[in-house]
């Protein structure tokens, strides 16, 4: 999942951009609303963390701009403004959530992570393929009941995929998502960490889930279906 | 209770039983004593008459000339008028035929002046009675006059007419005056609610006034011309409490909309920390102390702003250079300036001396020079001149400015007013410019911010120079140098 976060305070930016990555998220951050707009349209991200006092260019501003080009990012603002006439003109401006600062930071990755829920359409915090199951709130993978242990980016990967179950994802939606556009294009990071996460789910059951479509990225199923 | 309206009912009844209860008194008694003074004038003019037909004859016996004469009201057959004429000796010579057996009192004879008096004449028959002596006139038969003869002469009325007339004019003064009473004291609180409606209608719109609707103003056009004047100061009142109510809503909004972003990196920081204790980030110990110090700078700014302005600060006056303390603030900023390719130019008359707390006026040239730092657009212009005329001086920092406007002018000087939307990301928390002024105008001076076109900001810090800087400049000693 990526996250952009925009906030003029850099050492909100920093503790929250470092939780977020902490638990998985692909992060991009920048202070300023106009960097912050444009990073938004050129990426496809899951959520917007928006501060509205920004310099450059406020934060409604940058929302209304979004949504006029057609972006349907989830948008999460995070500001001190904490009136009830705040709170609606942010929701009415195309918001789906509001956080006053200062916040709780498991509640703000907790409604990073509704929003990237329902970014793929889905209120399920279980995910289950097969023999399978994954919990996105108690960030645990069983497999045919055994527990399997994930770093935090793998996952997201998982996460990612499960959530498109039966979908083919290319490396570069991976890349977008997981890895914050960074992986080089030639660099093969997405394939081992595909690698990874089939030895690790194979280590109790040898059935595979993720399957190459060669040429085209990675579908998760279960076989036969 | 003190009630306006009982008052002026009250006062409204006791002037009305005065004036018409005293008015009529008055007319009863100007009727009374009219009335009685044509009677006796009438009385008078009956005696004259009687003592104008008695004669005294030669023989020295005394009679009526017309010895049949009888006035109507002296006849016997009338109970009206009534005379009777006495010698000296009391021997009674003549009397009304209308007295009957009875007589009349006979007056001293030693008074010798008319006297008037009430009698009753008969029971129950009220009357009014004049005395008088008299010389009856001599007849013509007499040719060598006598000792003079003086008679006294009583002559009576019956006051029936009089009396009845009297009461009558006293009943309808009487019930005149009760009913103009009774009018009053039913139409009078009727006709005080009628003209105090306007002040009932001030207090309904005065009680329905709370803190939350202090835009409300009471209705000039429809009050009285009296109480026009009051409503106009309660209006002038509200708005005044409504810019202080606002000021101090806006006061605490933008406080605590200070305060919380620092609050959420504290807290974000603490609880990053303990959810990944091993990820602390290296320098969070000072990013802590860093937000604490902004914070504390926030709130021991907020402090000086409020003793200033309560006029609890102490100002310890000294003779300062006023180049050299432009200087020394300037100084740590030189190399922030260089960093943004500022162009500084300095006019400094570095003899300038003023009379100032030299804690006071650093905190000003801080605020006004590190805004001009921070403010200025890279490779801008920043001038600082410092001029002095007339025993005052004038210290004028001006600087490159982008899309400031006359109204920001005007707000500068408020309480965390800042023209950038972000509000984080710098260490100015929007209390500079108005403790610099509160400073400033604590010192007796002024500061002000003028636009010299459009993109160039003039703060003008400018006052007297005081009379020790002066004395001292006239005696050349040294001032301190900060």
């Amino acid at each position: 999942m990526r996250v952009l976060m925009v906030e003029d305070s850099q050492r909100l930016v920093q503790t929250v951009g470092a939780a977020l990555r902490k638990v998985g998220y692909a992060v991009d951050v920048t202070g300023d609303g106009i960097e912050g707009l444009w990073l938004a349209e050129s990426n496809d991200y899951d959520v917007i963390v928006l501060d509205i006092m920004l310099p450059g260019l406020d934060g409604l501003t940058l929302m209304q701009q979004l949504r006029q080009h057609g972006r349907n990012t989830h948008v999460l603002l995070l500001t001190a403004r904490d009136t009830v006439a705040d709170r609606v003109r942010g929701l009415q401006n195309g918001a789906d959530d509001y956080l006053v600062k200062p916040f709780a930071l498991d509640e703000l990755l907790a409604r990073v992570q509704a929003l990237c829920r329902r970014a793929y359409g889905s209120k399920q915090t279980r995910l289950v393929i097969g023999d399978m199951e994954l919990d996105t709130v108690a960030r645990t993978v069983t497999r045919a009941g055994h527990p399997v242990e994930l770093l935090a980016r793998e996952h997201l990967l998982l996460e990612y995929l499960a959530r498109r179950r039966g979908q083919v994802v290319t490396r570069n939606e991976i890349e977008a998502h997981i890895y914050e556009g960074k992986a080089d294009l030639m660099s093969n990071v997405v394939d081992s960490a595909v690698c990874t996460l089939r030895r690790k789910l194979g280590a109790v059951n040898p059935t595979p889930l993720i399957h190459t479509r060669r040429g085209l990225g990675y579908v998760l199923e279960v076989s036969g279906t | 209770m003190n009630s306006i309206r009982a008052q002026l009912t009250r006062r409204l009844i006791l002037g009305t039983v005065l004036l018409v209860g005293g008015g009529g008194a008055g007319a009863y008694l100007c009727m009374r004593a009219a009335l009685i003074n044509q009677f006796d004038d009438a009385l008078r003019a009956k005696a004259q008459a009687v003592s104008a037909i008695t004669e005294l004859s030669a023989d020295g016996d005394v009679e009526l000339d017309l010895p049949g004469f009888q006035l109507p009201g002296f006849r016997a057959n009338s109970s009206r008028d009534y005379f009777e004429i006495w010698r000296a000796d009391g021997t009674v010579i003549a009397r009304s035929d209308s007295l009957g057996e009875a007589h009349l009192p006979r007056p001293n004879p030693a008074s010798g002046r008319p006297s008037i008096w009430n009698l009753d004449l008969q029971p129950g028959i009220p009357g009014r009675a004049l005395s008088m002596t008299f010389a009856p006139r001599a007849s013509d038969e007499i040719t060598r006059p006598g000792p003079p003869v003086i008679l006294s002469l009583v002559t009576a009325s019956t006051r029936r007419e009089l009396d009845r007339t009297l009461r009558a004019g006293m009943l309808v003064l009487g019930g005149g005056v009760a009913f103009l009473l009774l009018t009053t004291i039913s139409l009078g609180p009727r006709l005080l609610n009628r003209v105090l409606r306007s002040l009932d209608t001030l207090s309904d719109q005065a009680a329905r006034i709370t803190a939350s609707s202090l835009n409300t103003r009471f209705v000039t056009e429809s009050m009285p011309v009296e109480l026009q004047p009051i409503t106009h100061r309660f209006n002038d009142l509200l708005a005044r409490l409504e810019t202080s109510f606002e000021r101090e809503r806006q006061f605490s909004a933008d406080l605590a909309h200070e305060l919380r972003t620092p609050l959420a990196e504290l807290r974000s920081q603490a609880e990053f920390a303990l959810k990944w204790p091993d990820c602390r980030a290296p320098n969070g110990n000072t990013e802590t102390l860093a937000i604490a110090l902004h914070m504390e700078a926030i709130v021991t700014r907020l402090l000086a702003l409020a003793r200033t302005e309560n006029g609890q600060i102490l100002i310890h006056r000294e003779v300062v250079l006023l180049a050299a303390m432009v200087e020394e603030v300037w100084c740590p900023l030189a190399d922030k300036a260089t960093a943004r390719q500022l162009q500084a130019q300095f006019q400094l008359n570095k003899a300038i001396q003023a009379e100032a707390d030299p804690d006071m006026l650093r905190e000003i040239l801080a605020n006004l020079l590190s805004n001009a730092v921070d403010y200025t657009p890279i490779r801008g212009n920043v001038e600082i001149v410092l001029t002095t005329a007339n025993g005052h001086f004038a210290l004028c920092i001006s600087n490159t400015v982008q899309g400031l406007n006359a109204v920001d002018l005007e707000n500068m000087f408020g309480r965390f007013w800042r023209k950038e939307t972000a509000r984080t990301g710098t260490d100015h928390a929007g209390l500079g410019l108005s403790l610099a002024r509160a400073f400033a105008e604590a010192l007796g001076w002024k500061l002000t911010a003028a636009l010299d076109g459009p993109a160039c900001l003039v703060m003008t810090l400018a006052g007297s120079l005081g009379e020790r800087a002066l004395e001292n400049d006239g005696k050349n000693s040294e001032p301190k140098l900060h």
